[in-house]
């Protein structure tokens, strides 16, 4: 798919640090609420993980 | 056929992509709702071609027709929320019928006030605590499929119904959150091919792993009879914002190409 391929080339570079150079004061904001949305979602992968091995162990058991 | 008339049918063919973007029932919904809703998105009458200002004309009509069919519901609800909000139709004045004894039903009212909270920019200042709010949930559901209790007892079949109640309503307010920050980005003046890039990369691609995630844990609830389309929800959602995605970057090929000048979308 076309898209996954444009996101995943743009998603390289930080953007928010792209949008930074340049930024107004409300830019700014924005991209401020940004980065702390981004540090949050990054602890999905962890949640992701306990529900891999709590699927696994239930499947597991007799 | 007026255009208030041709409105009026084109917003009651799309009742249902309406409710769901309301996030009501059908039968919450109810006719006057569906003729104010008309009222808001048509011009005074007479002025066929009145200047529009706020970017919008009479082939607004023709444009809500060119979207994806569950897309039409959101696009109808954020310009009548719009209008509203500027106590106008689409045109200049309120048309009569918009007279103040004809509001809103109470549950379509509140619903589009709720809306109009998640639209703002605040709205977006509130992500990051329901993203917490989700992981905690997330964590809860594989501590209870960790555990000992078995899918025969009523009480664990009941916490697990409930966990995933929370974590679907989770997802969509998340959703609403993360809209209300693109909304916000292009409102500032950042352009839409970033805001998705910046969409992607804050809050999308994770939902991407969470989908992946969910499919064999919606299978294993499902076998055990309690009804979990979680992988189903996250992947509507994820589709929806793609299809947007799609429709920025091909404006922005098309400008940087001449083939068109146009506005870019909002999303």
């Amino acid at each position: 798919m076309e898209i996954d391929l444009l996101l995943n080339q743009a998603s390289k570079e930080d953007i928010i640090e792209v949008l930074r150079k340049n930024a107004t004061p409300e830019q700014n904001r924005f991209l401020d609420v940004a980065r702390e949305v981004e540090n949050e979602m990054s602890g999905i992968p962890e949640c992701c993980e306990a529900l891999d091995q709590a699927v696994k162990s239930r499947i597991s058991r007799p | 056929m007026s255009y208030k008339k041709e409105m009026e049918s084109f917003i009651s063919k799309n009742r249902e992509s309406i409710c769901e973007s309301l996030g009501l029932k059908s039968h919450e919904i109810i006719d006057s709702d569906l003729r104010i809703m008309a009222a808001y998105l048509t011009p005074k009458a007479g002025e066929k071609n009145f200047d529009a200002g706020n970017g919008i004309d009479t082939s607004f009509i023709e444009d809500l027709k060119r979207l994806p069919r569950n897309k039409v519901g959101e696009e109808i609800l954020l310009k009548a929320i719009e209008a509203k909000e500027k106590g106008e139709s689409l045109g200049r004045r309120m048309p009569n019928a918009l007279s103040k004894r004809q509001l809103f039903s109470p549950k379509v009212e509140a619903a589009m006030q709720e809306r109009r909270r998640e639209m703002s920019s605040e709205s977006f200042g509130k992500l990051s605590g329901n993203v917490v709010m989700l992981k905690t949930h997330l964590k809860t559901l594989a501590q209870l499929l960790h555990g000992d209790s078995s899918f025969a007892e009523p009480s664990f079949r009941f916490q697990i119904r409930t966990i995933l109640k929370m974590i679907s309503s989770d997802l969509n307010k998340c959703n609403y959150q993360a809209r209300a920050g693109a909304v916000w980005a292009i409102k500032s003046g950042i352009s839409a091919d970033s805001a998705a890039i910046a969409v992607n990369q804050v809050y999308l691609r994770h939902l991407n792993q969470l989908s992946k995630t969910f499919a064999p844990v919606d299978e294993l609830i499902n076998a055990n009879g309690i009804d979990c389309k979680m992988s189903k929800q996250i992947d509507s959602i994820k589709e929806r914002w793609y299809q947007e995605f799609q429709e920025v970057f091909q404006m922005k090929k098309d400008i940087v190409h001449g083939n068109r000048f146009v506005a870019e979308p909002s999303l």
